[in-house]
């Protein structure tokens, strides 16, 4: 790495910071210095930071419930959704047939299941995975479908006359080569995991950082409702980080090209 | 009764049923020749490669190498693209070891790497085996691809315009190169590889080439098949200052020309009539 890769880096950084800083500072003048809006949905910092502090062990409890949620639903679903998009994506006669059906499927939102799977799942557990994993799963289907389909000719030629075949052309070409999109399918896939898990907690649960928020709304404690809101923005930032330093440790070559 | 080594036996190929590209080849090539290929573009010379290499099926007519049908891709013939057939997401030695492995080369893993590091080394890459092909220049690129073609010891190598995208002196660089390692192989017991020659440069196709065959388009097929009367080894000078090398070259481009002129007739003719 260059160093002015690390100073445009650090530059980002700072600018991130002071933006921060500035809403802060801002939100902190309207409500706590100035006192403009209702007191009740916007309380100031002074009472913000307290409920933080107050809350701060249901809130990583809460992390750790959502997490539990969220990790399996995800990692399950992705890998269903890449294996079924390259079993699918190298047959293209199958292709043809089911892309009708996924293409229905993948805009409706998946928070339109969460009666059935309320009524039908026997714990909110399992319904509130499969309604993550549904929401998940078809993004990464459909990203994983169409990067089997963007593979360069040169490779697939390439990959012909080392007679690469099965499992070697899966995991030598085909998965590598479609993992810029399989990325972009994950990531997708995490935006609306996030909503779904929100939502699904929101409904039924009796934990996690959804339900927290929903819990303090009822009784109209907006400071707390803010600092659950912080801490779940902060949770997401955090997991979208360690997907991106995944991915660039996963697609070292595209930079390279 | 000898047959020849590669046997391509009036050999048609059509997209659908009007786009005829290959109207009925036949091509004879005999074990160690290298032969070049030159023709204008769209003349179907990468696609009798392709049919060489077995990427896709004659509509009539058969190819066969060292007496078998050739049914689909096979690592007895190794193929080099114009824009470098290697994997970006492998380093250039990986892209070599995988080749290797595929050819049932070197023993274990360890023995594959060793293999792979002289190859490249034979052609001038020894440090930048670590490397990923999008790291390298163009020419680089193409060496390991000539490297990884050559490792998995294939008597006949197929490539397709290997040095068409390259500037001019990487380009007679590599000519040197291939020259030279191509040459180098033919004194060995076994006789020498080979080479099937795909370019548009008159010039590449006589310094490199015992034969130039020329192609004529619409439908695709040989025009002249023309033995190339420079003595071996050569190297890229001794061929351009070879007393034979002028005439050779103004008869080649003399072909070409008629060939292209033939393809331009018809609209002209057309125009004229209006």
């Amino acid at each position: 790495m260059s160093s002015s890769d690390d100073k445009s880096r650090l530059f980002g950084l700072f600018s991130s910071l002071f933006i921060i800083l500035f809403l802060f500072g801002v939100y902190g003048l309207i409500t706590d210095v100035l006192r403009i809006p209702n007191a009740v949905l916007f309380p100031g910092w002074g009472k913000i930071i307290p409920a933080f502090g107050v809350s701060i062990q249901q809130l990583l409890n809460g992390l750790a419930s959502s997490l539990g949620l969220l990790v399996p639903a995800v990692v399950s679903s992705v890998l269903v959704g890449v294996t079924a998009g390259i079993f699918i994506g190298l047959r293209p006669k199958v292709e043809a047939v089911l892309l009708p059906f996924i293409r229905a499927v993948n805009p409706l939102p998946s928070t339109m299941l969460i009666p059935y799977a309320i009524a039908v799942m026997p714990t909110f557990w399992l319904s509130s995975f499969i309604i993550i994993f549904i929401g998940v799963l078809w993004p990464v289907l459909v990203n994983t479908l169409h990067g089997v389909a963007m593979l360069e000719p040169r490779w697939i030629d390439n990959a012909k006359c080392l007679n690469l075949t099965g499992r070697r052309l899966v995991f030598k070409v085909v998965l590598p080569g479609a993992m810029p999109q399989i990325f972009a399918g994950i990531n997708a896939g995490l935006i609306r995991s996030f909503l779904l898990l929100t939502v699904a907690e929101m409904i039924g649960a009796k934990a996690g950082l959804g339900f927290f928020v929903q819990y303090y709304a009822d009784f109209a404690k907006y400071d707390r409702v803010i600092a659950g809101m912080i801490w779940l923005s902060l949770v997401v930032v955090v997991i979208m980080t360690l997907v991106d330093l995944v991915k660039s440790r996963v697609l070292y070559w595209t930079k390279k090209r | 009764m000898t047959s020849p080594y590669i046997a391509v036996n009036g050999v048609t190929f059509r997209y659908g049923p009007e786009q005829t590209i290959l109207d009925n080849i036949t091509l004879n090539i005999e074990k160690g020749e290298f032969v070049s290929v030159i023709g204008p573009s769209g003349c179907g010379k990468s696609t009798l490669l392709r049919l060489l290499a077995g990427l896709i099926k004659p509509v009539a007519g058969s190819v066969t190498v060292s007496s078998q049908p050739v049914t689909g891709p096979g690592l007895d013939r190794a193929v080099v693209f114009q824009d470098y057939s290697l994997f970006p997401w492998m380093t250039c030695q990986e892209n070599i070891v995988l080749a290797l492995e595929r050819a049932g080369l070197g023993k274990t893993k360890t023995e594959r790497r060793e293999i792979a590091l002289g190859f490249l080394s034979l052609v001038g890459l020894a440090l930048d085996g670590n490397k990923l092909p999008g790291e390298l220049s163009g020419g680089m690129r193409q060496r390991t691809a000539i490297a990884r073609a050559l490792a998995i010891n294939a008597p006949t190598l197929l490539m397709d315009e290997p040095f068409g995208a390259l500037d001019e002196i990487t380009r007679a660089r590599q000519q040197d190169l291939l020259l030279e390692l191509w040459q180098g192989g033919q004194g060995e017991k076994e006789a020498g590889k080979t080479v099937f020659f795909v370019t548009h440069d008159v010039e590449e196709a006589i310094i490199l080439g015992d034969r130039v065959i020329v192609m004529g388009s619409q439908p695709g097929r040989v025009v002249k098949d023309l033995a190339v009367t420079l003595p071996r080894p050569r190297t890229r000078m001794t061929s351009i200052q070879h007393k034979n090398f002028p005439s050779l070259r103004d008869y080649l481009l003399t072909e070409l020309n008629l060939v292209v002129d033939e393809r331009l007739a018809p609209p002209i003719e057309a125009g004229a009539a209006i």
